[in-house]
């Protein structure tokens, strides 16, 4: 795979509405059976994954953050990722960035230079408003 | 070696590490009704590390890519450094000194767990994040950071291959039998950590399970073979696929005697993740020590 959305316009690549099956067998992880909502870093996933998640690591830097809040479009093509992957960041779709093979800790990092909390980035994995997760908790605000 | 002195394990902690639980330390907000309860678990931490006053504390966590990157990604790393960088994980440094390490003890560690078979990767540099500086922050009140040297341990949780449960079991028996062995006096703690039920990614972020974390409390304390025998499918299924980082609590548990003294245990889920805490004083079983000859 080479990490681009492909067919027409809008088409989104398998992975992000498929169950995708990691041709992998483990005694410790059953990879035919995949958990609901569960995508292991791992593989072909993690493989596919590996440019975009080297893109997240750079915001570690505080120059990199401060690059990427300036002019977010030269970052991302100065370091050379595809339009999907761009695509992916323009959305803020951390959904799909962990289907795609990004770790979540590696979102979150990403997801900051956004504003965008480690909680309110999990509300938008679960396909949900924050509301809505957040009514889903002990202590709305132990944040 | 009786007589002789040597290093000896005097207890283990179990802590989370959430990145939250530091962010609302140095916040201030540890007395807030929504963060005491949590806070409260460890104040008979902070009270019991200074009365056994350990030279060392070993903390056994793993990096969250800050650390690491999947460029190369060690199963198990120690830290052999002299001091610890605080490592910025996106948003900025905490406001921590660097933590001092014991190098003389780190490289003797190494050796040792290589001799036995664990083939550990030694770090000369090894920043720390939020899955130690947590549970650090948390131990020692601001006047007493960092009079205790910390021995960093790394696990891999975060990409498959993951090791096993039972060798998270088995690595802590390899420490144990180290420390024993090493002719110096040398009082260890060691400190598992991880959160409880809890996954950070996909649909399922936020899935819990109070049960488990309870039956978990139990055995890892009275019957942890049982746990070192699960399966990562089985820890993903019963506690969300990040439990899986419970593995860390074995090498805690394995460094210690067969059985110990609980003296405080302590369970909070206020947001996505089942926080515990708990202290087990080693009751120094001598026949660990004797399979290390």
């Amino acid at each position: 795979m080479d990490g681009k959305a492909k067919g027409e316009p809008g088409e989104r690549p398998a992975w992000e509405t498929s169950v995708e099956i990691l041709p992998i067998k483990s005694r410790l992880i059953d990879f035919a059976a995949p958990l609901h909502g569960t995508y292991l870093t791992t593989g072909s996933r993690a493989q596919r994954g590996y440019r975009l998640s080297k893109f997240c690591m750079a915001f570690m830097k505080p120059a990199f953050r401060d690059a990427f809040k300036a002019d977010a479009e030269s970052v991302m093509t100065e370091f050379g990722l595809s339009d999907y992957e761009k695509s992916l960041i323009r959305e803020q779709n951390f959904n799909a960035m962990v289907r795609y093979g990004v770790n979540a800790f590696m979102i979150f990092k990403l997801a900051n230079a956004f504003g965008v909390n480690q909680n309110q980035t999990g509300a938008k994995m679960r396909l949900q408003s924050f509301e809505e997760f957040i009514a889903t908790r002990n202590v709305k605000d132990a944040l | 070696m009786p007589g002789q002195p040597h290093g000896r394990i005097i207890g283990g902690l179990g802590s989370p590490h959430a990145p939250s639980i530091g962010a609302a330390y140095h916040a201030g907000k540890h007395e807030t009704p929504s963060w005491k309860p949590l806070f409260d678990g460890y104040k008979p931490m902070q009270a019991w590390l200074e009365q056994k006053k350990p030279d060392l504390i070993i903390v056994v966590a793993n990096d969250h890519a800050n650390t690491f990157f999947f460029d190369r990604y060690p199963t198990f790393a120690l830290s052999v450094a002299a001091e610890h960088e605080i490592a910025d994980e996106g948003w900025g440094k905490w406001p921590l000194a660097p933590i001092p390490g014991n190098p003389e003890f780190a490289w003797q560690l190494a050796h040792s767990l290589v001799d036995q078979e664990f083939d550990i990767a030694v770090c000369q540099e090894m920043p720390l994040d939020h899955g130690f500086l947590t549970p650090l922050s948390c131990f020692f009140p601001p006047e007493r950071r960092w009079a205790v040297p910390v021995l960093p341990v790394c696990v891999n949780v975060l990409q498959p291959p993951i090791p096993s449960a039972k060798r998270c079991f088995e690595l802590g028996r390899a420490i144990r039998r180290a420390v024993e062995a090493y002719p110096r006096k040398l009082d260890v703690v060691i400190a598992g950590t991880g959160g409880l039920s809890h996954q950070l990614s996909g649909e399922r972020y936020g899935f819990n399970d109070t049960a488990w974390d309870s039956e978990f409390l139990d055995l890892i304390e009275t019957d942890p073979e049982r746990i070192a025998r699960m399966t990562h499918q089985e820890f993903m299924t019963k506690g969300g696929a990040d439990s899986v980082e419970e593995i860390m609590w074995l090498v805690m548990r394995g460094a210690l005697s067969p059985k110990v003294r609980r003296v405080h245990r302590n369970y909070y889920l206020p947001m996505v993740t089942g926080f515990a805490q708990v202290i087990f004083e080693d009751l120094g079983d001598a026949a660990v020590a004797r399979k290390a000859a």
